[in-house]
């Protein structure tokens, strides 16, 4: 496929298929400009977690070829993962350590140096903005909270990929406002590259530079919000979702 | 690097959480309270057994005079049921003894009574079938030579009266020589023998095991722990060696598994050992004779046993492992241990109660990883070489193949799709 020089990730004619000959995704293909942040975006059972997390290595594809800096994810899988970082959907922490000592043990798996561990964990406080509740235990942390930290370690160790599955599912505004606003500042201060999913089309119109609109393991349409929006007469994403939906 | 990290970590999470707290102290406390008392209960029971057994004793009288009659006087007015062994050649006890309907055998030489007529020492000699090899059957050993002791006493107090003299002036004018006989071959000091087979047989397997469910317990429960934090999917997409995470817990699991081995064994012989010794003979007359047994091992059997023990360690926790990996949360983890490797300590009790003297009872004995290592110390009493390596290799190749499994498993896709009930929800 064409993608510029200039890509993090490029996923050729993936495809992946479960037991049961259950086809989670159908031969897609989409790159990632380095220092953007990209959106997978489509209801559930669309196809997106499995595409992440064959990027992030841990599941392996059916078909297709998947290369993040370069390097092959099945083939150099244990390279991507050093320079990936991945927040799962339903991702938690250590209930008995607390939100600090977590980040501290997240950092520690990423660099041994001793400066660098500190940095990582002044970006994570910073990125979290929970305060003084990091030297809380993680169990008492509300869900809102918990993402916080755990989106904060995701960004922390300044991946050249961030790939986060849903940041801000079930989180109330407050919260969801904050990840968002980690997220664009891990964007501007590390020209870092994001991708992400989400089934919330409006806040992926906001957040992210490029989308790519699934539906049942295929991509429908691919562009900039604006664009996909003026492409389809649409007045948001979630018009243009309906419109591609109904036309397929 | 990681793999202390990830130690520190897991050392850290266990102090702290209330769920493993209850999974390492309460449960390994009940477990203990019931196993010994079964066991313990189990012993006893085929102590007096045994004991009964030993109601039924063989005379070979060859002195035929007054004090061998009195001898088997003093038997038969004990209740014991005594038979006569008519026989010219008296010198060979072997077939002698597979003779009689009996498993004690009372032989009591020319001039025994002319001996205490002149108040000079005499000796019976007494030998033990020894056939199961079970602790039962080692009380046996005791039981014979207490009817010498009791029959010591009892003439001392009749030699005192017809020689007008205080009992404290005439000890000890009968002494026992006590043999065991095993498979036509003497054994020359049978309490000893059984001695090595108690250790052999229940302490130390009983320890290991011990050891090795609590390992496997721990090991299941950080693994399945990980996955109700729901840090496994983060886990396997870090940069870091998927085998040092599971490094890490298994450490950690024999680590604390060693500090409870410690605890298990001082209770074992607290609440275990006390109540055996004392349903067979007074416990001060027992603990110098029970340090002595301690130091009895034999040296050749170390190799194998230490090559048997390390394999059933890979064996089991591997195997914990691997169940652990269907695991979704710690409930079902500690249901899969409990269920599937619980009852595997069955298999201790295998060795004890069946007959080991056929040859192909031996070889597949020797197999069955757990059976073998409690089966290991009479093979090598037994002097079954091949029997003795096979206990000693089976168990590392059996946890080699698993381990090689687990590899597989956590190199690939499948640690993360393998589930015990496929959720109805597939992945989007």
């Amino acid at each position: 496929m064409g993608c510029s020089v200039n890509t993090t990730v490029v996923v050729e004619n993936l495809t992946k298929v479960y037991q049961r000959n259950i086809r989670a995704v159908d031969n897609v293909s989409f790159c990632v400009y380095r220092g953007e942040i990209f959106g997978l975006i489509g209801p559930n059972g669309a196809g997106k977690t499995t595409t992440l997390r064959i990027i992030a290595t841990i599941l392996q594809p059916t078909f297709g070829r998947i290369s993040v800096n370069g390097y092959d994810v099945v083939k150099d899988a244990s390279k991507v993962r050093r320079i990936i970082s991945f927040l799962p959907e339903e991702a938690g922490a250590y209930k008995y350590l607390t939100g600090l000592e977590f980040l501290e043990f997240v950092a520690k798996l990423y660099s041994k140096d001793r400066d660098k561990i500190r940095e990582y964990v002044n970006v994570g406080i910073k990125l979290s903005g929970l305060g003084n509740r990091l030297n809380d235990k993680v169990k008492t942390y509300s869900k809102g909270m918990l993402r916080r930290l755990l989106v904060a370690k995701t960004l922390m160790v300044q991946p050249k990929l961030a790939i986060l599955d849903e940041p801000t599912s079930g989180l109330d505004v407050v919260n969801a406002v904050h990840v968002r606003e980690a997220i664009k500042s891990f964007v501007k201060e590390n020209s870092g590259t994001v991708l992400l999913s989400s089934h919330n089309m409006l806040e992926v119109e906001y957040l992210c530079n490029r989308v790519a609109i699934m539906h049942k393991g295929r991509i429908l349409a691919i562009g900039p919000p604006r664009e996909l929006m003026e492409e389809y007469n649409a007045s948001n994403l979630e018009e243009v979702f309906v419109k591609l939906v109904s036309g397929s | 690097m990681s793999f202390w990290l990830f130690v520190v970590k897991e050392f850290k999470s266990m102090a702290r959480d209330p769920k493993m707290l209850i999974a390492m102290i309460v449960i390994p406390l009940i477990l203990m309270f019931i196993v010994y008392g079964f066991i313990g209960q189990a012993t006893i029971q085929q102590i007096q057994q045994a004991i009964k057994e030993s109601g039924i004793v063989a005379v070979l009288d060859i002195d035929k005079d007054v004090y061998s009659s009195m001898f088997i006087s003093f038997l038969n007015n004990l209740g014991l049921i005594v038979k006569i062994v008519e026989t010219n050649d008296v010198a060979n006890i072997s077939s002698i003894m597979n003779r009689i309907d009996a498993k004690v055998l009372y032989v009591i030489p020319r001039g025994f009574s002319f001996n205490i007529s002149n108040s000079l020492q005499t000796s019976i000699s007494t030998y033990v079938k020894i056939e199961s090899l079970t602790i039962g059957e080692g009380s046996i050993v005791e039981v014979a030579n207490r009817y010498i002791s009791l029959f010591n006493r009892f003439l001392l107090t009749v030699l005192a009266k017809e020689k007008g003299v205080p009992e404290q002036f005439v000890a000890g004018i009968v002494s026992s020589s006590t043999r065991g006989l095993l498979a036509s071959k003497i054994i020359e000091d049978p309490q000893m023998f059984f001695g090595i087979i108690t250790m052999g047989s229940l302490f130390i397997p009983l320890i290991i095991l011990l050891l090795l469910l609590f390992a496997a317990q721990l090991v299941a429960t950080g693994i399945a722990i990980e996955k109700e934090e729901k840090m496994f999917e983060t886990l396997l997409s870090l940069p870091i060696s998927r085998m040092s995470v599971i490094g890490a817990k298994l450490f950690v699991s024999f680590m604390i598994s060693i500090v409870y081995m410690i605890i298990y064994s001082l209770a074992l012989f607290q609440l275990l050992l006390g109540r055996i010794f004392e349903v067979m003979i007074p416990v001060e007359q027992v603990s110098g004779y029970n340090i002595m047994v301690a130091y009895a091992m034999p040296s050749e059997v170390i190799p194998y046993m230490l090559a048997n023990i390390i394999g059933l360690a890979l064996f089991m926790v591997s195997i914990a492992l691997l169940l652990s990996l269907f695991a979704e949360d710690v409930r079902t983890a500690q249901a899969i241990i409990g269920n599937i490797i619980g009852p595997s300590v069955i298999l201790v009790y295998l060795p004890m109660f069946i007959d080991v003297s056929s040859h192909s009872v031996k070889t597949i004995l020797s197999l069955i990883p757990i059976a073998n290592t409690v089966f290991l110390p009479k093979l090598a009493l037994l002097q079954d070489s091949i029997s003795l390596i096979l206990a000693s290799i089976s168990n590392i190749i059996y946890g080699i193949f698993v381990f090689i499994i687990i590899r597989r498993i956590v190199n690939s896709e499948t640690i993360f799709t393998l589930k015990l009930f496929r959720r109805k929800k597939t992945p989007t």
